[in-house]
């Protein structure tokens, strides 16, 4: 597994974050540049780690990525990653459309040498990183029809960190009983 | 005895409740015009699409919000042959904060998309429209009251079919008088006595076909609307209740039911989005079939008779 580089991202340093979306501080409401589709944005407002992709950056700034299925179209059922960061703190939001939401429904997320496992309770297998989870829906009740579940992540980056090799995987079982998997992999760096 | 139930309703109301629902009042026949239009219209058959839930995956927005699948879909409808005369939408078409400025914004993306298509769309109303919660309940005697998202709702989708409320009805007659049809558009997420009582009148209404359209399914419990309307629904004749909120196609026999979740919302199954397509048959049948938008391949395909019974080959 590749590690954590601490090689220069000089490639990055013309799209630097110079606006963060209209709801974020004065100081960063001039237009965004769109940054390349693999780089971490940094966040300029502090991210609560509540399950909630509330905080404008995660819609109007993150890195976002669509998880696909093995025809390479959008996995069905529909799994969503988006990444930030600040100077410690990497955060991830993963969102996973789900009717059927059980505690055994998971992802598991390839961050460098890092893989971590976060499931629909909410919990996340590394005892270093802050997990929270928003769900519209029951869980392991499978009688009714559940929406989705969010998670939230924060984990810690190590020092001087500039880029890694990042994938996640999200399988689920819907009600025809059909496990269907959805992936994304990239190579990333930090803004 | 219709004018007995509305002053009935005028006596009891609550004070939060400003007045009884027009429609209890009004002649409950299909406008005299050819074609779909507010209130509805004359028809020469019942060729007629329904379309599901259209909003991002996160809350406020908008940047990602699926313009390019309800495009998509709303062109692959205006290109089916027979063209359908109306489409029936099942709600959600924002994800937004009530005290956010992103409602209407994303209803403009949402109504681009819709332009492809010509014909009038008659939208249900969805959680989303209210404050997003299944549970949530807007409008008069409400306990979420009139949120942006709901007064958008009014504002850009309901007004334009000639309506005030987000629950109504749309007739549509035969232009030859061999058959009738009813639309029935439930409110769940402002649900209160008054829905409760002009629905009971709506449905008793006699009609050969009779649709209702309400946003969540038979399971959603949770929404205020859904178990007072669906014992209301019992007491009447029903061909089919239109639903969405799940995203994703399924047919439900047991309630005369279809979910049509799938236009443009996240897909919380393994269906792609699509939509559905309800054409009137020379016997008097009708039917139903869901649609791939991409391929245009038929997913399921079944026919029922006006009662809401299933055609059995």
């Amino acid at each position: 597994m590749a590690a954590w580089s601490r090689r220069s991202l000089a490639v990055l340093a013309p799209v630097a974050c110079v606006a963060c979306g209209k709801h974020e501080s004065a100081r960063e409401q001039a237009p965004a540049p769109k940054l390349a589709p693999d780089v971490v944005p940094r966040t300029g407002v502090a991210i609560a780690v509540d399950g909630e992709l509330k905080e404008p950056p995660w819609n109007h700034r993150s890195l976002r990525a669509v998880l696909t299925g093995d025809d390479g179209r959008e996995a069905h059922p529909y799994s969503e990653l988006r990444m930030l960061h600040d100077d410690a703190t990497l955060y991830v939001g993963l969102y996973a459309a789900d009717e059927d939401i059980r505690t055994t429904d998971a992802w598991t997320l390839t961050l460098g040498p890092r893989v971590i496992h976060v499931d629909a309770a909410g919990r996340a297998d590394a005892p270093d990183v802050r997990a929270a989870v928003d769900r519209d829906g029951t869980l392991d009740q499978p009688g009714d029809y559940d929406e989705e579940w969010v998670i939230e992540l924060a984990i810690p980056l190590p020092a001087g960190a500039t880029s890694f090799d990042a994938a996640a995987e999200r399988c689920d079982t819907p009600k025809d009983g059909k496990t269907r998997c959805g992936r994304w992999h990239a190579r990333v760096g930090l803004e | 005895m219709r004018a007995a139930c509305v002053l009935t309703l005028a006596a009891c109301g609550s004070s939060s409740v400003a007045s009884p629902p027009i429609d209890a009042y009004v002649d409950l026949d299909a406008p005299a015009r050819p074609g779909a239009g507010p209130g509805g219209g004359l028809l020469d058959t019942l060729d007629f699409a329904v379309i599901g839930d259209c909003r991002p995956a996160n809350l406020d927005d908008t940047p990602n919000y699926p313009t390019a699948v309800a495009t998509q879909i709303f062109a692959d409808v205006q290109a089916e042959v027979p063209q359908p005369a109306f489409a029936v939408t099942t709600g959600d078409y924002m994800f937004a904060s009530t005290g956010g400025t992103e409602a209407a914004p994303q209803l403009q993306l949402y109504l681009g998309a819709r332009a492809g298509y010509a014909n009038a769309v008659y939208p249900a109303m969805g959680n989303h429209e209210c404050t997003g919660y299944t549970d949530s309940n807007c409008g008069p005697g409400g306990a979420d009251g009139d949120t942006e998202n709901y007064q958008q709702y009014l504002s850009q989708l309901v007004a334009p079919v000639g309506e005030t409320r987000p629950y109504f009805i749309e007739h549509f007659a035969a232009s030859d008088g061999t058959w009738s049809a009813k639309f029935v558009f439930i409110a769940g997420n402002a649900w209160n006595q008054y829905q409760a009582a002009w629905l009971d009148l709506a449905l008793a209404e006699p009609s050969t076909y009779t649709f209702a359209v309400r946003h969540e399914p038979h399971y959603s419990e949770t929404a205020p609307g859904v178990d007072p309307s669906t014992q209301i629904l019992a007491r009447h004749p029903l061909t089919m209740l239109l639903t969405g909120h799940t995203h994703s196609y399924d047919h439900v026999q047991a309630y005369k039911e279809i979910i049509v979740g799938n236009g443009g919302a996240p897909l919380n199954s393994g269906y792609d989005y699509g939509y559905v397509i309800i054409a009137l048959q020379p016997d008097g049948t009708l039917q139903v079939t869901s649609y791939d938008y991409m391929t245009h391949a038929t997913v399921d395909q079944f026919a029922i008779n006006p009662d809401g019974s299933l055609v059995t080959p």
